[in-house]
């Protein structure tokens, strides 16, 4: 016993231990902040997951699908996204790699004499890399900026999927809601076939002015027809978007588009943001960061490698017991390429952010302008167009009640004021597609304001009901009825 | 003194027999404080004058002014005195007049005396016989008149403007003595319109296609019935300056048209009839004895008496509209159908129904029998056996037996 516990196998031993107090501590170090990457995984891996935060599939039956509710579905039925939440478990494991030292070496030796029997050389030897010790923290650094990475281009998938859904479910909101208005101006037209039809069969109209009114009759059923037919495609692709099976298709989308919010931010402040908040541009900042350390990393390499031992040998009885250390000498090598080339990632990427940063703005800008031209569009419908057309319709009663207008004039009235409806409907709908692709080219949620005040508007519940409009008096007609029961 | 009276009571006897015996009856003298029975402008007005050193001097100006056609509907007219037609002008053959025409429109206007024989530089035709009445100006016309008729003026600088907004009236000259008492003497002045419903302008560029259609610029049911006594002899003068002729018929009488634009026409070339045509530029007198009754008195081409209606509106007569109606309710929810069984529902429902704003409903008028359904060159001609003047006198009481009713044997 008393011999094992010599000075040199006390040192042997101290090394080897200290050793693995630092392995282990730094070891433990990384598993701590994994614990700590494990919970965040947890998180988003939550938020992916249908059955805790997606509403279910029989509240869509029960209730109208809201944009929130299609927002979380389409999340959570991602392929792509289910996919790319495994990139992130792996850049999670890299990180908790990184973090770990590469374990110490144990070497033993019992060479037997070929002369003498007797004679036999036993060696032990403890080996460490050292150079893993030293660039431990570098890589696990590495590791964390790469998993921060992997973290951004998740939600900047997120983000592509959220605009995808946006434009699905306003396209589609926007598609059935015109489809019931056009219903009202095919009816129209079959109302003025019918009337042509029946003024021809009274001999009040030639079969040519007949032929006409009846071909625009069948021409408006087409169009209907062909309204129903892109309002199912659009259904289809929500339907896509949100990964629906067949079985649960049978869902309502909430009937009205929002109305228009408040003034929108202004350009120089949306370009700004961008500059910063831009996932891609972020990505790429962090793949810079990422390249940065590498670098460090290299030039930390320029020794190829370092190791430091213990080694103990006894040969006929006698031990001997010391140090050892080896240095990889960087005479030829001193990864003079390894570092031309992370330079050269750096410069690229540089010139990429410049880019890129140009790219936003411009990005940004395109979008802004279809945003307020969409706006623009949207108010004068609302302000001036729409309430035109209906005192239009007003205005041809009038005439019509004075036989200075025509049923088809009247008719043709409300088809053109129902059309300017449509054609607010179409401009909302772009605006709201317009401020999710603004937003995808800001890289974050804008948040709406409230509208201001204005002295003279529709009510602000339904942006998509027309004004109420006083209808025409009944007397006429209560008055016609009379005459007819008397 | 008493012996005087006797004298000439005898003296003015024996004359009077004297005429009576010559078989030529000659009529009273008019009116002994003007000469002559003035005339009556049904909704208009006689023309002021003065005599100034022996001259009768009338004064005119010629403006834009806010005009009722009927109740519910105004125009811009360019009148003269505040009317359209202007007052009417009434002198005596023989007299000397003297017209002061203070222009107040935008641009230059003169008066054309129309039938009036006077010197040629008096005419009043612009840039022809005188210079146009600069705008602010005003300009003398004075002649001898030298004829006695229904005569006009009217505009005749822009004369599709400015007659087309009104700018006319009626210049009656009165013989010095007349056959025959007049007991009422109507005069009327025909004009057409084209006034988009709606508006209050009339659009003088439409040449063909009018919409309103007036008796001294009134339409039904704006136009005041004539009142006479059943009777009377009455004389209806009529003058067109408008743009198409218009066949006036008078119902329950026959008449005798006694008078073109160029004189009187002699007894026994007289012709008898129930409507006589004026044309554009002419002026007709006719003469009748009244009957007592309510007699429509109208133009006779179909279109006439009515006020504004669409000319392409769907011929919707005999078109069924079962369940149309509902349909289109659905889409118009005031809408009711009209027209199947005639336009008889529009001139029931009219006074009841919105229409546009400062516009007649096509066919109007009440009367003690339903809705009239009249409008535009229609007005009533009252004949009754007694009545107070300047009242009306309500609707003819029909003796029994006398009115068409449902047959029940």
């Amino acid at each position: 016993m008393h011999r094992f516990l010599t000075r040199k196998f006390i040192y042997f031993t101290a090394v080897a231990s200290g050793l693995v107090v630092i392995g282990a501590t730094t070891g433990c170090a990384t598993a701590s902040e994994a614990a700590d990457d494990y919970h965040f995984s947890d998180r988003v891996e939550q938020s992916l997951s249908k059955d805790l935060f997606a509403p279910s599939v029989t509240t869509l039956m029960k209730e109208r699908l809201t944009l929130s509710d299609a927002l979380r579905l389409a999340i959570a039925n991602n392929p792509e996204l289910q996919a790319q939440l495994v990139d992130l478990n792996i850049a999670e494991a890299n990180r908790l790699q990184a973090g770990l030292i590469e374990n110490p070496e144990f070497e033993a030796q019992v060479l037997f004499s070929h002369e003498s029997s007797d004679k036999k050389r036993t060696e032990f030897a403890l080996h460490q890399d050292v150079l893993s010790i030293i660039t431990s923290s570098t890589k696990k650094k590495i590791a964390t900026i790469e998993y921060g990475k992997v973290q951004k281009e998740l939600a900047n998938a997120i983000l592509k999927v959220t605009l995808d859904v946006r434009t699905g479910y306003h396209t589609l909101q926007a598609a059935e809601k015109t489809l019931s208005m056009h219903r009202r101006i095919a009816e129209a037209s079959s109302i003025a076939s019918d009337f042509a039809k029946r003024q021809y069969s009274a001999g009040n109209i030639s079969k040519l002015h007949y032929s006409i009114e009846k071909a625009a009759g069948e021409e408006a059923a087409i169009e209907l027809g062909r309204r129903e037919s892109e309002t199912r495609l659009a259904r289809e692709e929500l339907n896509r978007l949100l990964g629906l099976s067949d079985k649960n298709k049978h869902w309502q989308i909430a009937e009205q588009l929002e109305s228009l919010p408040g003034p929108d931010p202004e350009i120089d402040e949306l370009q700004a943001r961008a500059t910063v908040r831009r996932l891609d541009i972020a990505i790429l900042r962090q793949q810079q960061r990422l390249v940065n350390e590498e670098l460090k990393l290299v030039k930390s390499q320029i020794i190829p490698s370092l190791a430091a031992g213990v080694v103990t040998e006894s040969e006929d009885g006698e031990r001997f017991t010391g140090g050892v250390i080896s240095v990889g000498l960087p005479i030829f090598d001193q990864r003079q390429g390894d570092i031309a080339l992370k330079n050269a990632e750096l410069k690229k990427i540089s010139k990429l952010l410049e880019k890129l940063e140009v790219q936003a703005r411009y990005e940004v800008k395109i979008a802004h302008e279809h945003l307020d031209a969409a706006r623009k569009e949207a108010e004068a419908y609302r302000d001036r167009v729409v309430p035109l057309k209906q005192e239009i319709v007003k205005l041809f009663e009038e005439e019509y009640n004075y036989m200075l207008s025509g049923v088809y004039q009247l008719l043709e009235a409300k088809q053109g004021e129902i059309q300017s409806q449509e054609d607010y409907i179409m401009a909302l709908r772009d605006y709201w597609i317009a401020r999710a692709e603004l937003e995808r080219a800001v890289g974050e949620q804008i948040p709406t304001t409230e509208p201001l005040h204005r002295t003279t508007r529709p009510t602000r519940q339904s942006a998509s009901q027309p004004a109420s409009q006083p209808s025409t008096e009944h007397h006429m007609h209560q008055m016609h009825n009379k005459g007819e029961e008397s | 003194m008493r012996n005087c009276l006797i004298q000439k009571l005898l003296t003015g006897g024996l004359f009077f027999l004297i005429l009576l015996l010559s078989g030529s009856y000659r009529a009273l003298p008019a009116s002994a404080e003007l000469g002559y029975t003035p005339v009556t402008t049904p909704n208009g007005a006689t023309l002021d004058w003065k005599m100034v050193d022996g001259v009768k001097e009338f004064h005119l100006t010629v403006e834009e002014i806010e005009w009722e056609m009927s109740p519910g509907m105004l125009i811009k007219s360019w009148g003269y005195n505040g009317r359209t037609p202007g007052p009417t002008i009434e002198a005596v053959e023989g007299d000397r007049v003297r017209i002061l025409v203070y222009n107040r429109l935008p641009e230059p206007t003169v008066v054309h005396w129309h039938g009036v024989l006077l010197p040629s530089g008096m005419d009043g035709v612009q840039g022809l016989t005188q210079k146009g009445i600069p705008p602010g100006e005003t300009y003398a016309y004075e002649f001898t008149l030298k004829q006695h008729g229904t005569l006009m003026y009217h505009s005749h600088g822009d004369e599709m403007v400015q007659i087309g907004l009104g700018s006319m009236g009626m210049f009656i000259v009165h013989p010095k003595t007349r056959e025959k008492k007049i007991d009422h003497d109507f005069v009327y002045m025909l004009n057409e319109w084209y006034v988009e419903p709606g508006t209050s302008t009339p659009d003088p560029n439409v040449m063909t296609d009018f919409n309103i259609f007036t008796f001294n610029s009134r339409a039904f049911p704006g136009t005041d019935a004539l009142v006479v006594k059943a009777g009377d002899r009455v004389r209806i003068r009529i003058g067109n300056v408008a743009q198409e002729e218009h066949p006036i018929h008078l119902h329950g009488h026959s008449f005798q048209v006694v008078a073109t634009d160029g004189g009187d026409i002699p007894e026994s070339a007289r012709w008898p009839e129930t409507t006589f045509t004026i044309a554009p530029g002419q002026t007709r007198d006719v003469e009748f004895i009244a009957v007592e009754g309510d007699w429509a008195f109208h133009c006779h081409r179909r279109h006439h008496p009515m006020n504004a209606m669409g000319h392409d509106i769907p011929n919707v007569i005999g078109v069924n509209q079962d369940g149309i109606e509902g349909r289109i309710q659905e889409l118009v929810p005031g809408y009711m159908a009209m027209g199947e069984d005639g336009m008889h529902q529009h001139a029931e429902h009219g006074a009841h129904m919105k229409g546009p704003a400062n516009t007649l409903p096509m066919m109007g008028g009440v009367g003690p029998f339903g809705a009239i359904g009249m409008g535009g060159m229609f007005t009533v001609l009252k004949v009754r056996k007694n009545y107070t003047p300047g009242e009306d006198p309500g609707w003819y009481d029909n003796p029994p037996g006398t009115v068409s009713e449902k047959w029940t044997k």
